[in-house]
């Protein structure tokens, strides 16, 4: 793997658990380098997921697309987010979604039996995997808030909070759908904004 | 219930169903009191015997807005004071009478390092829990307001008949008129 992508993840890991060299001597040869150009697909709808995704750079979106053609975004992954479908992953099912990439992307795939296996053999590993689904878990549920109690405008602006960064590298369209409104509103709430 | 739910999850001794046993405590709710209240912060974790609860958030004009439900065999609490310690945004109280098994996070976390597998099923509840708001957020955006509450009666029927209907437009995020109509059009169709 390219060592500097490498050192992007060894980074990251110090904000949830103090993992060792030899630690990272196991990690690195499981990860999988990908390198993302804008639009090309990591995940397409059918397919079943089988890895945990870590994005070292980028932007990367998670999409439903309707029978009408609509796309719907869940979600969205910058550098040192991860990304994937869990339920698929879980479920061995095919996913409903489709993830591609925002801007020219670098990802590490890590397979799931192997991650599982890191898991269960490195307890720093593991620290860290729980404290990332319990951030997921509290994300999705502020944003579930959001969904229900906020104004169109309030739903931009917990965007912007909760997503620091995000607004300027994202197409508005994707932002609209992400927050699930027109695009012609978000215009109106931007323009209010940047009025005031 | 909550020693066949354990054992529905993991193979355990009987000494081992004692000692976990011994670290949980039991609480009665009556309908309309409190397991948390905003403010307040949330160290346990919390296994519901029986009843319902939910879990909600007010805003400044008194309205409320119901995130989740829990019943019989689910877990409630706020997870998010839980890892931060930080109070809470959200009230959770009891819409029937309730009870349940309250277990502190000191007392869970020793029990997750005692046994793997009940360290298992904590994470599984993790991802299920993720994974379970990930399906609402996609149906938040991407469906109707009928397709939303089809797919609430159909993924939580208990909750969609044991729940008030100002508390499942509140949870669809819909206001109590929308929901009747929904559900006038849902009856003629079936």
């Amino acid at each position: 793997m390219d060592s500097a992508i490498f050192e992007i993840f060894k980074q990251y890991t110090k904000r949830y658990a103090e993992l060792t060299e030899s630690d990272f001597e196991k990690i690195e040869p499981v990860g999988i380098y990908r390198k993302l150009r804008k639009g090309q697909y990591m995940l397409q709808e059918g397919e079943t997921w089988k890895y945990h995704a870590f994005i070292a750079s980028g932007c990367l979106r998670t999409f439903s697309v309707d029978e009408k053609g609509n796309e719907h975004i869940v979600g969205f992954a910058i550098s040192n987010w991860w990304a994937g479908d869990l339920e698929s992953l879980k479920s061995n099912k095919p996913s409903k979604f489709n993830i591609d990439a925002v801007n020219d992307s670098e990802v590490i795939l890590f397979p799931d039996r192997a991650y599982n296996k890191l898991v269960t053999e490195l307890p720093s590993f593991h620290k860290m995997v729980i404290t990332i689904h319990d951030r997921s878990f509290m994300a999705s549920q502020r944003r579930i808030l959001s969904y229900i109690s906020h104004s169109a405008e309030e739903k931009y602006l917990a965007f912007l909070e909760m997503y620091p960064g995000f607004a300027d590298i994202i197409p508005k369209n994707m932002i609209a759908s992400f927050l699930g409104i027109t695009r012609e509103t978000l215009s109106r709430i931007r323009q209010v904004r940047d009025n005031q | 219930m909550f020693k066949s739910y354990l054992d529905s999850r993991m193979s355990l001794t009987g000494a081992q169903h004692e000692w976990i046993w011994s670290n949980c405590t039991v609480k009665r709710l009556r309908k309309k009191q409190y397991l948390l209240q905003q403010g307040d912060i949330w160290k346990s974790h919390a296994f519901v015997t029986k009843g319902l609860l939910r879990t909600y958030s007010i805003d400044k004009s008194g309205i409320e807005y119901v995130i989740s439900f829990a019943m019989e065999n689910w877990w409630t609490g706020d997870r998010e004071s839980l890892m931060s310690g930080e109070p809470s945004r959200f009230n959770i109280d009891a819409i029937e009478d309730s009870e349940i098994v309250v277990i502190e996070k000191e007392k869970f976390e020793i029990i997750c390092k005692e046994i793997p597998g009940f360290n298992e099923m904590a994470n599984d509840i993790i991802q299920r829990n993720f994974i379970a708001s990930q399906i609402r957020i996609h149906e938040s955006i991407s469906s109707s307001i009928y397709e939303k509450y089809q797919s609430f009666i159909q993924r939580y029927p208990s909750f969609a008949l044991r729940a008030p209907q100002s508390m499942i437009a509140s949870y669809l995020g819909i206001t109590r008129e929308t929901l009747s109509r929904v559900r006038h059009r849902t009856a003629k169709k079936s």
